[in-house]
């Protein structure tokens, strides 16, 4: 492996370690690139000094040093922790049932639209295709859409696992909450606990929960930095 | 660092850079070369040291950050806001202070 590949690949190691310890991503990118610079520059002087390149890039290495102090000290500040460190509760405990409404609203739109594109729309919202669409659209697209970005963030960010599993759960209840009520003269879309469907926020619970675990599978291993 | 009480270090790395740059903005390199320079070689600022405080002094707003193109290289500039010039004042004055103070119980002696 080459002086170069050990570059990234101890970059992309230091990013995870700072990721991890909460330190925003903006600070994270930055104290990488200022890192290499600063390595680049002593390089630099050396060799004007006379010294052979590779002794140079060795010797900057050896001051830099080991990236633990850096990470000690950029980890205890908090004033360089991420949004989603600092609030995490916002997010992922007040976050997920605004974003299940907003997603549905944006759901529900987008069939309305496609639905009259392809000529299905009746005007009338209680016809079987219509409802069926726009009840998979709110009970389980939205939720599911809301639900995935959560642990998107989650898993980008590095949080600790509690914080996505709060929001899995509150996103399955709140699909679990969502049900279409048909009194026979009026039709009425119910937001509660009775009638509350388990089975589907059970599935919603598990389908979230694995995707959760895969993405942290994927997305948790060292990347080069240029992929941060 | 090197070689030197953390404990009594602490707060040294702000008022350094923070007077280093009153004088001229300046990049990370340039800061770690002039504080040991500044300090005829008595202190040295590490990577992990300079970076986290650069970081956390412009989070707080008393530095700025611009990219300049020098050379051929884009660097990250820092230099001192306005905020950041009365929190050098009062940082000068609070370390006057205490080494006036410091120094008088020094200078007393053991059995002063």
């Amino acid at each position: 492996m080459d002086e170069m590949e050990q570059d990234r690949r101890a970059e992309a190691r230091l990013a995870q370690r700072l990721l991890r310890g909460g330190v925003g991503l903006r600070h994270v990118r930055r104290t990488l690139r200022e890192l290499r610079d600063h390595r680049e520059d002593i390089v630099e002087r050396m060799v004007n000094q006379g010294h052979d390149r590779a002794a140079a890039r060795h010797e900057a290495h050896r001051l830099l040093g080991d990236p633990d102090s850096l990470v000690a000290q950029m980890t205890v500040r908090p004033e360089l922790r991420s949004r989603a460190r600092r609030f995490a509760w916002l997010l992922f405990v007040l976050g997920p049932m605004p974003m299940v409404c907003a997603l549905g609203l944006l759901a529900t739109l987008a069939a309305m639209v496609t639905l009259e594109g392809i000529g299905l729309a009746t005007g009338d919202y209680s016809a079987d295709v219509e409802l069926s669409t726009y009840m998979a659209m709110l009970q389980w697209v939205a939720p599911a859409a809301a639900g995935l970005l959560l642990c998107w963030a989650a898993v980008r960010r590095e949080v600790a696992a509690i914080w996505p599993v709060c929001a899995v759960v509150i996103v399955a209840l709140s699909s679990g909450a969502i049900n279409y009520h048909d009194s026979g003269s009026m039709a009425t879309l119910a937001f509660g606990l009775y009638p509350f469907d388990e089975q589907r926020a059970v599935v919603l619970f598990f389908v979230l929960g694995l995707a959760y675990l895969l993405l942290r599978g994927r997305l948790s291993r060292p990347r080069p930095n240029n992929a941060l | 660092m090197a070689g030197s009480d953390r404990a009594l270090m602490a707060g040294v790395p702000e008022l350094l850079l923070l007077q280093l740059l009153a004088r001229r903005t300046m990049y990370g390199y340039e800061l770690a070369q002039q504080v040991r320079l500044a300090s005829r070689d008595t202190l040295a600022f590490g990577e992990s040291v300079l970076y986290p405080a650069l970081h956390s002094l412009e989070q707080r707003r008393l530095l700025q950050t611009r990219e300049r193109t020098v050379d051929g290289r884009v660097r990250i500039y820092y230099e001192l806001t306005a905020k950041g010039s009365t929190r050098l004042t009062q940082l000068t004055a609070e370390w006057r202070r205490i080494a006036t103070g410091v120094e008088a119980v020094l200078a007393a002696g053991p059995h002063g």
